[in-house]
């Protein structure tokens, strides 16, 4: 065999080896989180109610009027 | 050197590091006793309901030249209106741990009006539910509420059965110059 051909064989393995180990390496570097994401549940509400009516106001003129 | 025979140097020591990077990650081929995976997902499923979401005080005035004090437990000072008993009850119906926050969309002012009105809210938990509300509780006695989120259950709010219902009970101060149909809605917000 030619010693070009040779070389050619030889980096064409040296590059399909260093995909494989750059893919294999990638796969396995992925990090599982073990710690979980803050997340806000959407709001519930509840609703207080009150009616408040007018406070009754003391006569005070019919209470000072002359008998 | 060579150009060729740098090329081919080079092309040998990507090889032989390569292979060392692929027998790292590659581990072996097992042979008999074989073993199974079964993968189970259990999705977070957080969620809180309000069980008992209306709370109503009734109708009622202000004894005139006083301020009325009024909450859920049966306090009806200087008003007019029939005590109320009751509370807001709350639930934690998911699958995880929360913590707890409470804000109103209405400050003491808007929701009650008059003179310096106040409005606080008190968590606890429910009956036959202990330690359903743990950690940083600003309302473990009566507090002012407003338009400000502040912790109610702040380590968490469980979901357990046992120990996944709080109750909220309610305190207002009202001076005899307001007046109207009034309400306020109280918002829990949970986190996980």
């Amino acid at each position: 065999m030619e010693p070009k051909k040779k070389m050619t064989i030889l980096i064409v393995i040296a590059l399909i080896l260093a995909i494989t180990a750059i893919t294999l390496t990638s796969i396995n570097s992925r990090e599982v989180s073990t710690t979980g994401q803050d997340s806000s549940l959407s709001p519930t509400g509840a609703v207080i109610g009150i009616s408040i009516e007018p406070s009754q106001v003391e006569d005070k003129l019919a209470d000072n009027s002359p008998q | 050197m060579k150009s060729t025979e740098a090329i081919t140097y080079t092309s040998i020591a990507v090889i032989v590091i390569s292979l060392f990077f692929i027998g790292t990650e590659l581990t072996g081929f097992a042979t008999g006793n074989g073993t199974g995976l079964v993968n189970v997902t259990i999705s977070t499923s957080a969620e809180i309901n309000f069980t008992t979401a209306l709370l109503d005080f009734g109708v009622g005035a202000v004894t005139p030249g006083e301020i009325a004090i009024l909450n859920s437990e049966g306090t009806n000072t200087s008003w007019s209106g029939n005590a109320t008993t009751g509370e807001l009850v709350l639930e934690n119906i998911g699958n995880t741990n929360l913590t707890l926050q409470l804000v109103t969309d209405k400050s003491p002012d808007d929701f009650i009006g008059g003179t310096t009105p106040t409005f606080q809210a008190k968590v606890a938990n429910q009956s036959g539910n202990t330690g359903a509300c743990t950690g940083t509780n600003i309302f473990s006695s009566y507090a002012n509420i407003n338009t400000t989120i502040q912790s109610a259950c702040g380590t968490f709010f469980g979901y357990e059965a046992a120990l996944d219902e709080i109750i909220i009970d309610f305190s207002m101060n009202i001076s005899d110059d307001a007046q109207g149909a009034k309400t306020v809605t109280i918002t829990a917000v949970g986190t996980y």
